[in-house]
């Protein structure tokens, strides 16, 4: 596959792209909260530990990060990407905020308190998914974030649920980790337009557990 | 033509021999006393009926003219090589590996008759490139070198690059290069293949070579070479053999002994340092051990297991070795970075790049690097790389500012520092530990549910997804004593592999090439596979197509050989990271990146590997393209493997 790789270990730890965060599976996530989460720390914590700065008061993404109300992400992929995040967004560290935290911040996530689910911040442009399917491959999208927009090792998913298109069309221009800058002369508006209806375009997996060949390596 | 210090004369047995003109080119003949002859003789006159230049025929008038003269050793004379062969074999070398070369026909009729071609068996390579690169990937299954042979000029051309990937890797592989090092008596072949200094080109990236004069000087620094390359830090060594030195008899009456081989204890860390790491690692909240080429041997993984469990510590393997079993709860390698940006200890266990494990360099036109780990995380190593390393090739990576260094082998210096740490613990700090056990299990769990959805994306995708690859692999061999044996970065298919198997076994994963060479997958497969024959393992390869097709012959070797593996192939019909690059530079110039596949593709013609494997007498199936189709595929070549021989299914992946 590849030739040299002299960065290639850095890059494997530090090439992320398009730092997002998208929905991870379609289930039904209140079910997941654990029933001691608490709405109201939740709140507290969302506001205290920074969340709001970025997602705004209630969780309902602004330019600078996606939505989180109403995410559609299980807890434990919650945990794990506030734990581990893609570049752009501070890790949270088990001293900044403890798994029970988290868990009250998703539980405030999902209730009435947070802003209701399925409003978008920003309106995409209309886009062509055919043509953007074209373009993801002629730009070179999938070299990092895989042919059905899925991600893997060098580039996270994008795909199906991505960011509010301006924060796409801005990290596109102007990313901040490793993935290469997309100018206006080499990807025009309409292109990252069709581009976008392409992502939003892709398919969700059927649920996790209903993928025999994924099944759990270890029991839990 | 080296010889034996204080040699005579040999007792060589004369014989009439109807042929002349066979050395044609030697510009001066050896008399009987093994004396060059001051007077250098015409060649003979070319026989009645025979064109000046051509093959001799069988000619009455040849049977006419006086014969010349042959040796042959006598029944109880034997060649240099032969004593050569006799250290090898004290060296319990199981295989030696070589594309056949005429600088050292003498050791291989040596090994091949007298030495009865068994330990060490000859296996026949179509490459010095595989040849090193299969010693290479069998040290890292079994743990001992294997030799090489190749010609000092040519044949070290080849291995040149596989050479320094074992270098890379500290692993030991013994070169033995032929020579022949006295020019009078060249045949014209020899003059392209003569060297003075054949090991010069490798000296900086091999641990220790020699170019012995006499056999007695042979045995003793064919036992140190092989001492060398095992003692850590382990690296390839070189002996250079005379062509002389190996075909000439031993001299009669000389007694030849063959030195004892004591590998060294390999070096612990110091008693006050080790302390001293384990009373920061007692005290610290969230210490976190990083190991690549810790593990040397199999009990590597038990001991780190063990620190890891007695300190409920983090653990991030890097994987150049199978340092930690993939799904342990303290396993957090795929969330190495917030693991290293909470630490306030980092340990780090025979890490060649720890400057990249708490930093990160952002590959954009300006380039631009930012700490992740704390300023306050104290940093202790444990390595041999402290203890040797060479200057011209910069393998040895960036300098990082540490609190604390040992210069010693990690996996020795384990056991004295989990019995510090044991001494050292309290209930209280047990407590600690024992809570912070909870929360990492916890995270591991979330780190490995996630990765099941993230797979789960695409899963039915065409050409078929890196993960749905691994997960189709895995539900046919995990019932299986099986061995991951390809080990490049790419063949790790995004970490796929490690995501969704469970390596619980130390032969379970052999780590990546060292060097960053490609070329090494394939024919470090096959030597893997050679090693775990012997055990019945089944060895799974991942091969990318890039990398077969540099030398694909060791797919031969393997049919030629009976080694059973399986070659899943990887085929993305592309060099992908070269792509990315370009891409990279394309965007950074903002020229657009409609070219950037030029030059780095595999495709018009697409290459059939299936036919290429067939036609090497490997069974083979594909290309496939539709996921469904490769359950089957591998249930038949996993049977095939079964009955002792290698397969290959050739499938159309995506990109990575």
């Amino acid at each position: 596959m590849s030739r040299m790789t002299r960065t290639a270990r850095a890059l494997g730890v530090a090439t992320a792209s398009l730092a997002v965060v998208v929905s991870t599976h379609a289930t039904n996530v209140s079910a997941q909260t654990p029933a001691a989460a608490d709405v109201a720390t939740g709140q507290a914590l969302y506001a205290t530990v920074g969340c709001a700065g970025c997602h705004g008061p209630n969780g309902q993404g602004t330019a600078a990060a996606p939505r989180l109300a109403g995410s559609t992400d299980e807890l434990p992929a919650f945990l794990s990407y506030v734990r581990d995040p893609a570049l752009g967004m501070p890790a949270q560290s088990v001293q900044a905020v403890s798994d029970a935290g988290l868990a009250d911040i998703y539980a405030f996530l999902h209730s009435p308190l947070a802003s209701e689910p399925g409003q978008a911040t920003d309106a995409a442009p209309v886009g062509s998914a055919e043509t953007g399917a074209v373009l993801f491959r002629s730009v070179g999208c999938y070299q990092c974030h895989a042919n059905e927009a899925q991600g893997g090792a060098n580039g996270p998913r994008i795909g199906p649920d991505p960011i509010p298109f301006a924060r796409f069309q801005r990290y596109v221009q102007n990313p901040t980790g490793n993935m290469p800058p997309y100018t206006n002369k080499v990807v025009s508006d309409q292109d990252l337009a069709d581009i976008y209806a392409f992502l939003q375009a892709r398919t969700r997996p059927p649920a996790i557990d209903t993928i025999p060949l994924l099944a759990p390596l270890l029991a839990p | 033509m080296a010889r034996s210090q204080g040699s005579k004369p040999t007792s060589v047995q004369r014989r009439q021999f109807l042929q002349r003109g066979a050395m044609a080119g030697a510009a001066a003949l050896v008399g009987s006393s093994g004396v060059a002859d001051a007077k250098p003789q015409a060649p003979a006159p070319p026989a009645a009926g025979q064109a000046p230049g051509t093959t001799p025929v069988m000619t009455a008038a040849a049977e006419a003219a006086s014969p010349g003269e042959v040796q042959v050793l006598g029944a109880l004379e034997r060649g240099g090589s032969d004593y050569m062969v006799d250290v090898f074999k004290s060296l319990d070398f199981d295989y030696i590996f070589a594309n056949p070369g005429s600088s050292f026909r003498g050791l291989h009729e040596s090994i091949i008759n007298y030495g009865g071609n068994t330990r060490p068996e000859l296996i026949t390579c179509t490459h010095e490139e595989s040849s090193v690169g299969m010693a290479h990937g069998y040290f890292k299954a079994e743990g001992k070198p294997l030799a090489v042979m190749a010609h000092g000029t040519v044949g070290l051309q080849h291995a040149a690059m596989a050479i320094y990937n074992a270098w890379c890797d500290r692993v030991p592989v013994y070169v033995i290069l032929g020579n022949h090092s006295d020019a009078a008596i060249r045949r014209a072949a020899e003059w392209y293949h003569g060297v003075q200094d054949a090991a010069h080109m490798v000296r900086d990236y091999t641990k220790w070579d020699d170019n012995p004069w006499s056999l007695g000087h042979f045995g003793e620094s064919a036992v140190r070479a092989y001492k060398v390359a095992m003692t850590p830090p382990m690296g390839p060594v070189v002996m250079t053999l005379d062509g002389g030195l190996q075909e000439h008899p031993i001299p009669a009456g000389e007694h030849l002994s063959i030195p004892r081989l004591t590998i060294p204890a390999p070096p612990q860390g110091e008693s006050g340092a080790v302390e001293e790491t384990a009373r920061m690692l007692v005290a610290a909240e969230s210490p976190v051990l990083v190991a690549d080429r810790l593990a040397r041997t199999p009990h590597g993984m038990t001991l780190l297991v063990e620190l890891a469990e007695v300190l409920q510590a983090s653990v991030i393997d890097y994987g150049s070795r199978m340092n930690f079993p993939s799904h342990h709860p303290l396993n957090q390698t795929q969330r190495a970075g917030p693991a290293v940006g909470d630490a306030d200890v980092i340990g780090r266990l025979e890490v060649t790049d720890f400057w990249g494990t708490i930093n990160r360099l952002r590959d954009q036109l300006h380039r631009s690097t930012r700490r992740f780990a704390k300023p306050t995380a104290k940093l202790v190593t444990i390595t041999t790389g402290d203890l040797y390393i060479r200057s011209n090739y910069q393998d040895f990576r960036r300098m990082q500012d540490v609190d604390l260094a040992i210069a010693a082998d990690g996996e020795a210096t384990l056991p004295s520092l989990i019995e510090a740490v044991k001494r050292l613990t309290t209930g209280d700090r047990q407590r600690v530990f024992d809570e912070r056990g909870a929360r990492l299990a916890a995270t591991s769990r979330a780190a490995a549910e996630r990765s099941r959805i993230d797979a789960s994306y695409g899963f039915d995708a065409t050409p078929v997804s890196t993960a749905r690859l691994c997960a189709e692999v895995w539900a046919q061999i995990k019932t299986e004593d099986w061995a991951l044996v390809s080990s490049y970065y790419s063949p790790d298919v995004g970490g796929w592999a490690r995501k969704l198997w469970n390596f619980d076994k130390p032969y379970q994963w052999l780590g990546h090439a060292g060097g960053g060479g490609i070329g090494y997958g394939l024919p470090a497969s096959v030597g893997a596979a050679l090693a775990n024959r012997r055990h019945g393992r089944l060895s799974v390869a991942i091969q990318t197509d890039g990398d077969l097709m540099y030398a694909p012959g060791a797919l031969w070797t393997a049919a030629h050989h009976n080694i059973p593996i399986l070659s899943v192939m990887h085929n993305n019909r592309a060099y992908h990271m070269e792509v990315m690059h370009v891409q990279r530079m394309c965007n950074a110039r903002n020229r657009g990146i409609d070219k950037g596949t030029l030059g780095s593709e595999l495709t018009d013609p697409n290459i059939d590997y299936a036919t290429l494997a067939k036609s090497m007498g490997v069974y083979a199936e594909g290309p496939i393209e539709n996921p469904s189709d490769l359950a089957p595929a591998l249930r038949r070549a996993i049977e095939v493997v079964k009955r002792g021989e290698p397969a290959l299914v050739d499938v159309v992946t995506q990109v990575r």
